[in-house]
């Protein structure tokens, strides 16, 4: 998913992170699939059957900042697919909230197949990261992810105005 | 005088309570209420939660008539429980945390039952039978701990009975524990069920499985009558209960014991309880369906208690956990 205004292109699902694949030649791309470096391998696209993510090559790990990934490869090859997202907020306020609000659920479970959810935030945009070792596990996660962003944004919008309020008349300790 | 909001949605009962200083302002709950024959499953029930959790807090602080900046505290149920009800719950509660600028206390659910209990009926400190649909714990206070004395070693006396409710096909609309207990009363026939108490533990899966297999065979051959079969279920689970709790008034000589949970607002479990007190010379406490059945305002009372004691949950802690034991928390707030 694209934020609106930061152009089109790229398959549904696609989001362009901080040195995150994107879309080939498009801004952010950094580290080919496969190459197992930080948030290289296995983005997730629209593809068919025959497509798919790219394989994390045997050995190597996959996707987390430290380079290290639970869900990554263990003995044989594994696909791992991920979901990349970009949210907009109205402010670096704003999108620092929500990554405060949704990031102590990101601690996975330790059990094999956990879904690993990363939050980060620049400036005014929020970007997510979902991976997983398999694609019913990331939908499950993305549909769970954006009902959770979809509650937020409605508490925000519910009183954020008073918070603004306050913050403004210096009544915030 | 502080004032702490309370949010709820371990199962699928969603609340959110207003408590100042042993006070209820406000407590609106709602619950997901499934066709008969069906139980309630994570996604649903989070998906339930999340639909109306705004409308209750608006509620709560219409009815309490409080506003964000008279709140002190924000407490929200840390686990036990299912993980996406808890998890949509636990979001919100940080949500409004933040943005009201109040400190977070996250909460033992066991535990809101417990301080609402005792809030509620004045106990001191009595032996505790905690019996809902997810739980079923026999628990005393001893050196700032809530101490588990037995519980069940599988399922909960109220899945116990929800699951059966389904194999009859009984309405889940108010609860499927309601409707089961206006049927037994209704019952004349006891069967024969396997008790199954271990000591200071008890077990209902293998008698979930038993009913199960003679219901249909039964009522068949019109042995008995589902009538019947509820009042049977319930003399044998609730007997199994009373024992377990007597077991450990004595070996604590308690004078109290205080029903808490869901399945406490069972009028013949109250009786039963009741009866056996009475032949030990101590004093039943139960509170009714308000503050039985999961809500806001007992999760509230526990926040209150915690936030007074210092407790606060920073929100790189504030992370829901599925099993949660109510031994785990140190009650700072009794001495």
């Amino acid at each position: 998913m694209r934020a609106a205004g930061q152009g089109t292109g790229g398959a549904a699902g696609d989001a362009d992170g901080p040195g995150g694949p994107g879309v080939p030649g498009g801004p952010g791309e950094a580290g080919a699939a496969g190459d197992g470096g930080p948030q290289g391998a296995g983005a997730a696209r629209a593809s068919g059957p025959g497509g798919g993510a790219p394989r994390v090559p045997r050995g190597s790990a996959a996707s987390a900042q430290n380079g290290s990934c639970q869900c990554g490869a263990r003995g044989a090859e594994r696909r791992l697919v991920q979901l990349y997202l970009t949210m907009p907020f109205s402010s670096p306020m704003e999108a620092e909230l929500v990554r405060r609000v949704l990031s102590p659920d990101a601690t996975p479970l330790p059990r094999p197949g956990a879904v690993l959810k990363d939050f980060t935030v620049s400036g005014n945009l929020l970007f997510i990261r979902l991976t997983a070792a398999d694609h019913r596990q990331l939908q499950l996660s993305i549909s769970s992810c954006l009902q959770q962003l979809s509650l937020l944004m409605w508490i925000v919008q519910c009183f954020l105005p008073v918070f603004l309020a306050l913050l403004h008349s210096g009544q915030r300790r | 005088m502080p004032a702490v909001l309370g949010f709820e949605g371990s199962a699928n009962k969603i609340g959110v309570g207003v408590v100042r200083d042993g006070k209820v302002l406000a407590n609106p709950r709602r619950t997901y209420v499934t066709p008969p024959g069906t139980g309630f499953l994570p996604g649903d029930t989070a998906r339930h939660h999340r639909a109306v959790i705004l409308d209750l807090l608006q509620e709560a602080l219409t009815e309490s008539g409080l506003t964000s900046q008279d709140i002190d505290c924000i407490a929200y149920t840390k686990g036990p429980g299912m993980g996406a009800p808890l998890v949509s719950v636990a979001v919100v509660a940080r949500t409004v945390a933040q943005l009201w600028n109040k400190p977070l206390v996250g909460v033992n659910h066991c535990i809101g039952h417990i301080e609402m209990g005792r809030l509620i009926t004045g106990a001191t400190s009595p032996t505790v039978l905690y019996v809902s649909g997810g739980n079923t714990q026999v628990i005393a206070y001893s050196e700032h701990r809530y101490r588990i004395f037995g519980e069940t070693i599988d399922i909960a006396v109220g899945n116990c009975l929800d699951r059966f409710a389904r194999v009859l096909k009984i309405s889940n609309d108010p609860s499927p524990g309601y409707n089961i207990e206006q049927m037994a009363k209704r019952g004349k026939k006891l069967v024969e069920l396997p008790y199954t108490v271990k000591g200071m533990d008890v077990s209902f899966s293998g008698i979930l499985s038993f009913i199960e297999d003679v219901a249909h065979r039964m009522l068949a051959t019109g042995e008995c009558t589902p009538e019947d079969l509820c009042f049977s279920l319930q003399e044998t689970v609730f007997a199994m209960l009373v024992e377990i709790t007597e077991r450990a008034m004595a070996h604590c000589g308690s004078q109290e014991a205080l029903i808490v949970g869901g399945v406490g607002c069972n009028v013949r479990l109250q009786e039963m309880m009741a009866t056996m007190c009475q032949e030990r010379g101590a004093r039943l406490f139960a509170t009714d369906e308000r503050f039985c059945i999961d809500n806001g305002a007992m999760i509230a009372q526990a926040g209150w208690e915690m936030f007074q004691a210092g407790h606060r949950t920073p929100l790189s802690d504030s992370g829901v956990t599925q099993r949660y034991r109510t031994d785990e928390v140190e009650v700072t707030w009794r001495d």
